[in-house]
């Protein structure tokens, strides 16, 4: 995982520093944003799905991350509990409260392992993407900002 | 690109606080070894007081360090302590006669952990003379 993210930085870092130069630069927004570069290349399409599957992961992140680090919590509690018990009976119930919790934090933490896993994922086809189909395609449509308004572009293709 | 640029450091903090915590490991077995059980409690109840006596395993007494004796509230499914005894016999005074009365033991070992408690035993307790 860790791996991943040096890679990530990595690019980051290059994609700043090649921000300027024009070719292959739809590649370096993809880097910044999953579905940028697409959406310069005119692909609405997989702009959306990969803006949209990057946001969905990430959010996913964030509240498996979130309910992650409660579940953990809550174990922690209940393992103090656990060993703290001078009962034979506060025990045995707080070991199966510990159980409990334990498996709580083992399941989010898959969840939120998918979720980083989804995430890497779909920057990484994102970059793959823009890679291997490197094509831009002339916007059926565009919008451009003029002085006092906007210049309407239509195209055709056959 | 400010924005991209503010999202990808986002990204990269999100991914980097997630892989940071962990949940520490459970401890696989359940560690505590409890002293036995009382056995074969019997209450003597007399005027206002009640006399409790139990056996507990002669092998086990030295590593006893207190008998614990609660009185059992049936209405209230509550326990509460009213003494200890290093012996295997115990009486309750000051008790309001014309009163039932339950009892429970548990024994506590050198460590202070305490073993199960016994099924509470009743007895009815008379007014004084």
């Amino acid at each position: 995982m860790k791996r991943y993210i040096a890679a990530m930085l990595v690019a980051a870092a290059l994609a700043g520093a090649a921000a300027d130069a024009s070719a292959g630069e739809n590649l370096w927004y993809s880097v910044f944003f999953p579905g940028w570069g697409q959406t310069r290349a005119g692909h609405y399409g997989r702009a959306a799905l990969f803006a949209g599957g990057e946001v969905v992961s990430l959010v996913a992140l964030a509240i498996s991350d979130v309910q992650y680090d409660r579940a953990v919590e809550q174990y922690d509690r209940a393992r103090a509990a656990y060993l703290g018990a001078t009962y034979i009976g506060d025990a045995v119930e707080q070991y199966d409260v510990m159980r409990e919790k334990w498996d709580d934090a083992e399941s989010l933490h898959r969840y939120r392992q998918a979720a980083i896993g989804a995430a890497v994922g779909v920057w990484v086809v994102n970059i793959v993407d823009r890679v291997l189909f490197d094509e831009t395609r002339v916007p059926p449509i565009a919008f451009a900002p003029r002085a006092g308004g906007f210049a309407v572009a239509a195209s055709l293709s056959f | 690109m400010k924005r991209s640029i503010a999202f990808a450091l986002f990204s990269a903090a999100l991914l980097c606080s997630s892989c940071g915590t962990d949940h520490a490991n459970l401890p696989t077995e359940f560690v505590y070894t409890a002293p036995p059980t009382p056995t074969g409690l019997a209450a003597d109840p007399g005027a206002e007081r009640c006399a409790l006596s139990w056996s507990y395993p002669a092998e086990a007494m030295p590593l006893v360090r207190e008998f614990r004796v609660y009185q059992y509230y049936e209405s209230y499914d509550m326990l509460q302590l009213v003494g200890t005894t290093a012996d295997t016999a115990f009486v309750d005074t000051l008790l309001v006669g014309n009163l039932y009365y339950c009892y429970s033991v548990s024994a506590v070992d050198t460590t202070g952990f305490e073993g199960w408690r016994t099924a509470a035993v009743c007895a009815f307790v008379p007014t004084g003379p």
